[in-house]
């Protein structure tokens, strides 16, 4: 084991040396990056390297840096940056033209063609697993070996750059050769190739020698920073910080708000924060028989929570609060919502609206929660703020799946905790909660209203996503509290000197290879 | 002999088909629908009633355990990970090392140290070094072993940093979780090895040999403690697998990646092919482990083994 | 159980148990505590210092003092109060559990042992089946299908215990059936269920008491383990293993959130053992001697 490993250094530094000129020799110091090695720590298993398998957290975290996508998305609904596709224009309402890159070879040398990319959107959409950003696709017209039209079934704001940023495009031929389907030995067009994958415990890539794109053009999440990266699955919080500080790993994630003390301003660390587009929010059964289909017993119930009290017991005060149904990180949020009222904490108003409800001595409600730590925490801060109002608060917690399945049935619950979030718009966040559509007649939450649906549509429409549009629907829905955005927290991403700058990709998670070193500290 | 072991591999194959059976059972009745955890919380009704129809779930119980009965027992094919795609048989192939490490080394370890205590015990019946040796043991088997494991970890990994807190690798990655999973067998191994000695020192040949003028230690170490442990070697087999179940709550205090992290995860995502693989796998260790101790027995007790020579006869 | 001072030599069963109970030091300390948890358990409400269930976020992660003996946990609650009022969770789950397993062993194995043949059989291969699987991944596999929480957790820990109570009933019962006492019985023509129930049940007693009272240690270790990986009791109910379980994210700057909740399991399962060890001794005297 240790020769061969020891004869791909050698061969790499050899071939690194003689062959490629984008190898990275540090001026001044003499480390070769290409031999050095990063570790980083993720609280989640891959579980698979599978293409368009369903995308857990582990996955989104590393499968960057084996595969590619058309378009890099620069931010949550920001602009697209070229990747395997070098451009896009759009021919009619429903029609992108999409010219990809005529180098474009696999780490099996096999070339990409637009017969490629329609085969990996089919396959993507046949399997299912990622049915959010590509059911949108009505077909594809390959038109030559470098140019494909997506003709789409919806003229949805989003819709097009949704489909561009999340498949992973990957040879046809070498696809379907592997009875594996590439689950562990992937074949992708990114930078690395993948070198060992041991479940629940660890994975690590190795830098492409003869990575197909020229250096100019390269794609910022698609460079190659340092030799090797190594992915190290850590599940819990405490773990994952003690990892980064005795040194077993140079950068880790989802650092603890409890833990930032011993990064932040500690010298050899650094600390990132990036706030999250996942806003925590609750939404309240709506359905004719349960008492939450009152409106003002919603609305007394948006008053009795103290955001800023739940953004500081949950996350440590790193974050903020929210102004509608999701968080403010997307690019069609209202700033001048900021400044608005949204149910800020007002007890008198909540027995007030609680009295008016037809509850003047109280009520008993069960709230859902999955048993994940933040929320479990929120539960009972939730059950506390809401006791003072006079509403008294069952919990009932179960696992993730059991969440996902009773919160289709009207009986199970009277609200729950959820995150949400979309990868584009704030409109989008709404449409997964109250498009009427997609739940048979109804909202995730049991509400019909077919003013609303007509609204939401509008403002989801490309033609129509205007600023006045989306304001109607945050009023209406600000009126109905058929859910109420509570806050959203922080991620926290610390690191040591060996990393000067970090690469992150529009989901705010780390590519490792893509990050910019500190040559010096490696020696 | 043989023939007793064959009946015995025999056997076991009833006890394995009930053991899926009732696994299978378990889970067709737990509630929660795998498809919602596949597709994430953003899909649609009709999306998620594909997904069902793709995985099956929709066919009738009888359908599904047939199908799954076949896959298991005529193809050895525990079929695949509903959330990661991947064979579960091959997860499972490549988490089971670290489970079994831990139970393994975890079980040598406390014979290792509760066989002795428990002689120390017996042989000072009601003094001092007995009654210290039983509140060790009592006290050790009154721990819960991830608590032990939590402690263990502040002071030798986070105040001494002696040892690392998490993970996998060299062997000192396993010094921590085999020394917390040990402790429970060590006071039980200890306990019965002291009533096994006790009862033995009494009888009759103990007596004679002690009038034959033998050594105390001799006498201790080779007719006493040799009888004395035939309950010990029932005891370190039910204690095995307690700890293969103990060691499935010490993987997720020290993340190691074996099968109980593995049967856990795929418990909350409801990925009822890995987790009736799983038990499935505990289950057949655990038979195994039973045959070999009952053949132990009849290594370590002449007497067993005429019986059984007896019985083979018999039935030819 | 009637008994007069005169009588004090005692010549029932029962005083000559607990007389030897009384010698046996470790065993009294064993069971005072014991009692001394049941009356913790039972007055809750009136002992704790604060209600277990108000947060007070201003005094979060108290360090142990005056007002708060053990401190206060990531909510500002009293974790003394908490453990106080918790010790309902973790006793019932441990007696309620033990008790069903021991009525569901002792019918399903009297019925085995007593008619023998192919009931016997049968109820033994099914218990071959759960016994396949060690108690702790049986449980967790029940309380998959249940779901977690408190009564499901009981029903959990029940159903992996029934095996080894009803083996250990048969057992017994093939001993006491080879008694002449039972042939005498039969002879004058008593039923099968009243035989039992008079005359082989009483026999067996011994024997499962002690193996109850083990049970009920580990049936908390066992839950606390449960609670611990999130399929057990869930918080805010302040079960053992539950404040265990999240506390366990701040063991680095606050361990006395796992400090208190960890020993305070210990002193109940090592007192329920050395009642239970002790009672073994008294009730088969012949190690002891």
């Amino acid at each position: 084991m240790r020769k061969t490993s020891m004869f791909k250094v050698l061969s790499l530094v050899l071939s690194a040396a003689v062959l490629l000129p984008g190898s990275v020799f540090a001026e001044g110091s003499g480390v070769n990056m290409d031999e050095q090695t990063v570790r980083i720590a993720i609280p989640f298993d891959p579980s698979t390297m599978e293409p368009w398998a369903t995308m857990g957290d582990g996955r989104i975290d590393v499968i960057r840096h084996v595969y590619e996508y058309m378009f890099d998305y620069e931010k949550i609904g920001g602009d697209l940056l070229p990747s395997i596709a070098s451009g896009y224009e759009q021919v009619d309402d429903t029609t992108y033209r999409v010219t990809i890159y005529d180098n474009i070879k696999d780490s099996a040398g096999n070339p990409i063609t637009a017969d490629d990319v329609k085969f990996s959107y089919e396959s993507t959409i046949e399997i299912g697993n990622q049915a959010i950003g590509v059911n949108t696709i009505d077909h594809m017209d390959v038109i030559d070996d470098t140019t494909i039209d997506f003709v789409f079934n919806t003229t949805a704001a989003g819709a097009f750059a949704n489909a561009m940023t999340n498949t992973a495009i990957v040879d046809k031929e070498a696809y379907e050769a592997d009875p594996d389907h590439f689950a562990s030995n992937p074949v992708g067009t990114g930078p690395y190739v993948m070198d060992e994958f041991i479940p629940g415990s660890s994975i690590s890539f190795t830098k492409r020698d003869d990575y197909w794109q020229s250096e100019e053009d390269c794609a910022r999440l698609s460079e190659a920073n340092i030799g090797h990266v190594i992915y190290k699955v850590i599940p819990e919080a405490s773990q994952l910080t003690i990892a980064l500080e005795s040194g077993d790993v140079d950068i880790a994630y989802y650092i603890a708000s409890s833990d930032t003390h011993r990064f932040e301003d500690v010298e050899g660390f650094h600390l990132a924060a990036l706030p999250k587009d996942l806003a925590e929010v609750i939404l309240f059964n709506c359905d004719p028989s349960n008492v939450f289909a009152s409106k003002e017993l919603r609305q007394a119930v948006c008053y009795a929570i103290d955001s800023a009290a739940v953004l500081q017991t949950v996350y440590d005060g790193a974050g903020g609060v929210c102004k509608t149904y999701g968080s403010p990180l997307f690019a069609d949020f209202n700033e001048k919502w900021n400044e608005e009222d949204y149910y800020d904490y007002d007890a008198d108003k909540a027995k007030e609206l609680l009295a008016q409800a037809g509850y003047p001595d109280g009520i008993s409600v069960r709230l859902m929660t999955d048993n994940s730590p933040v929320h479990t925490r929120m539960a009972q801060v939730l059950q506390s703020m809401l006791s003072a109002a006079g509403i008294n608060v069952e919990i009932l917690s179960y696992d993730g799946t059991l969440i996902n399945t009773y919160r289709f049935d009207p009986t199970q619950f009277d609200l729950y905790i959820a995150n949400k979030s979309s990868f584009d718009y704030i409109t989008s966040v709404w449409k997964f909660s109250f498009d009427q559509v997609a739940y048979k007649g109804k909202t995730l939450n049991f509400y019909v209203d077919e003013d609303l649906q007509k609204m939401l549509e509008t403002a989801l429409d490309a033609k129509t996503h205007t600023e006045e549009n989306i304001d109607a629907v945050h009023y209406a829905l600000k009126d109905l509290a058929l859910g109420y955005g509570i806050c959203y927290g922080t991620n926290y991403i610390a690191y040591n000197d060996k990393v000067s700058e970090l690469a992150i990709d529009f989901k705010t998670r780390v590519v490792g290879g893509a990050c910019i070193f500190n040559p010096e500290a490696f020696e | 002999m043989y023939r007793y072991i064959l009946k015995r591999l025999l056997l076991m194959i009833p006890v394995l088909i009930g053991v899926t059976i009732l696994i299978f059972t378990i889970m067709y009745f737990t509630p929660g629908d795998p498809a919602t955890q596949i597709l994430g919380s953003n899909a649609t009704l009709e999306q998620l009633e594909a997904k069902r129809q793709e995985l099956g779930l929709n066919d009738s119980y009888f359908v599904r355990l047939g199908r799954y009965m076949k896959d298991v027992f005529l193809h050895f094919d525990f079929g695949n990970s509903y959330i990661n795609g991947r064979s579960v048989s091959k997860d499972i192939f490549s988490r089971y090392p670290q489970t079994f490490i831990i139970a393994f080394f975890s079980i040598a370890f406390a014979l290792l140290i509760g066989i002795p205590l428990g002689v120390i015990a017996a042989t000072n019946q009601n003094k001092l070094g007995d009654h210290v040796a039983m509140l060790i043991s009592l006290i050790g088997v009154s721990m819960p072993n991830f608590w032990v494991g939590l402690m263990l970890v502040i002071w030798f990994a986070l105040e001494l940093k002696w040892l690392p807190a998490t993970g996998i690798g060299a062997p000192r990655y396993y010094v921590l979780p085999c020394a917390a999973c040990a402790l429970n067998g060590i006071a039980s191994i200890a306990r019965q090895t002291r009533s096994g000695m006790l009862e033995v020192i009494r009888a009759d040949y103990i007596v004679t040999a002690r009038s034959k003028g033998q050594t105390e230690n001799k006498v201790i170490y080779r007719h006493a403690l040799c009888n004395a442990l035939i309950p010990v070697v029932t005891s370190a087999a039910g204690a095995f697998g307690s700890l293969l179940g103990g060691a499935l709550v010490i993987e997720t205090v020290f993340a190691i990646p074996g099968l109980g992290t593995y049967m856990v995860s795929a418990i909350n995502n409801r990925d009822y092919p890995a987790i009736q693989g799983s038990v499935f796998f505990v289950a057949l260790t655990f038979s195994i482990i039973m045959l070999l101790v009952d053949l132990l027995y009849a290594f370590i007790d002449p007497r067993i083994k005429a019986q059984y020579q007896g019985n083979a006869r018999i039935k030819v | 159980m009637k008994f007069s001072r005169k009588n004090r030599k005692g010549s029932s069963p029962f005083m000559l148990t607990f007389q030897r109970l009384c010698h046996n030091r470790v065993a009294v300390i064993g069971m005072i505590i014991t009692l001394l948890l049941v009356l913790i358990a039972i007055f809750a409400e009136y002992i704790m210092p604060y209600p277990y269930d108000k947060a007070d976020f201003m005094a979060t992660f108290a360090k142990p003092s005056r007002e708060h003996l053990f401190g206060t946990d990531d909510l500002g609650r009293d974790i003394l109060s908490r453990l106080i009022y918790g010790s309902r969770y973790s006793l019932q789950i441990g007696i309620f559990s033990v008790s069903g397993a021991m009525v569901g062993g002792i019918v399903l194995g009297s019925i085995a042992g007593y008619f023998g043949g192919w009931v016997d059989n049968l109820i033994m291969r099914c218990l071959d089946i759960f016994q396949a699987i060690p108690g702790m991944v049986l449980s967790i596999a029940v309380s998959a299908v249940l779901g977690p929480g408190f009564g499901n957790c009981i029903i959990a820990l029940t159903i992996s215990m029934i095996p080894s109570f009803s083996r250990m009933m048969r057992a017994s019962i093939l001993n006491v059936r080879k008694m002449e006492y039972l042939e005498a019985a039969s002879s004058i023509n008593c039923s099968s269920f009243r035989i039992i129930w008079r005359h082989v049940l009483p026999n067996s007693l011994s024997p499962l008491i002690v193996q109850a009272t083990m049970s009920v240690a580990a049936a908390i270790l066992i839950a606390a383990g449960l609670s611990f990986i999130g399929l057990g009791v869930q918080p805010p109910d302040p079960e053992w293993g539950a404040m265990l379980s999240s506390g366990r994210a701040y063991i680095r700057d606050y361990p006395h959130l796992v400090l208190f909740p960890g020993i305070t399991i210990m002193i109940a399962v090592l007192s329920l053992n050395m009642f239970g060890d002790g009672l073994r001794d008294a009730l088969d005297p012949k190690l002891k001697d």
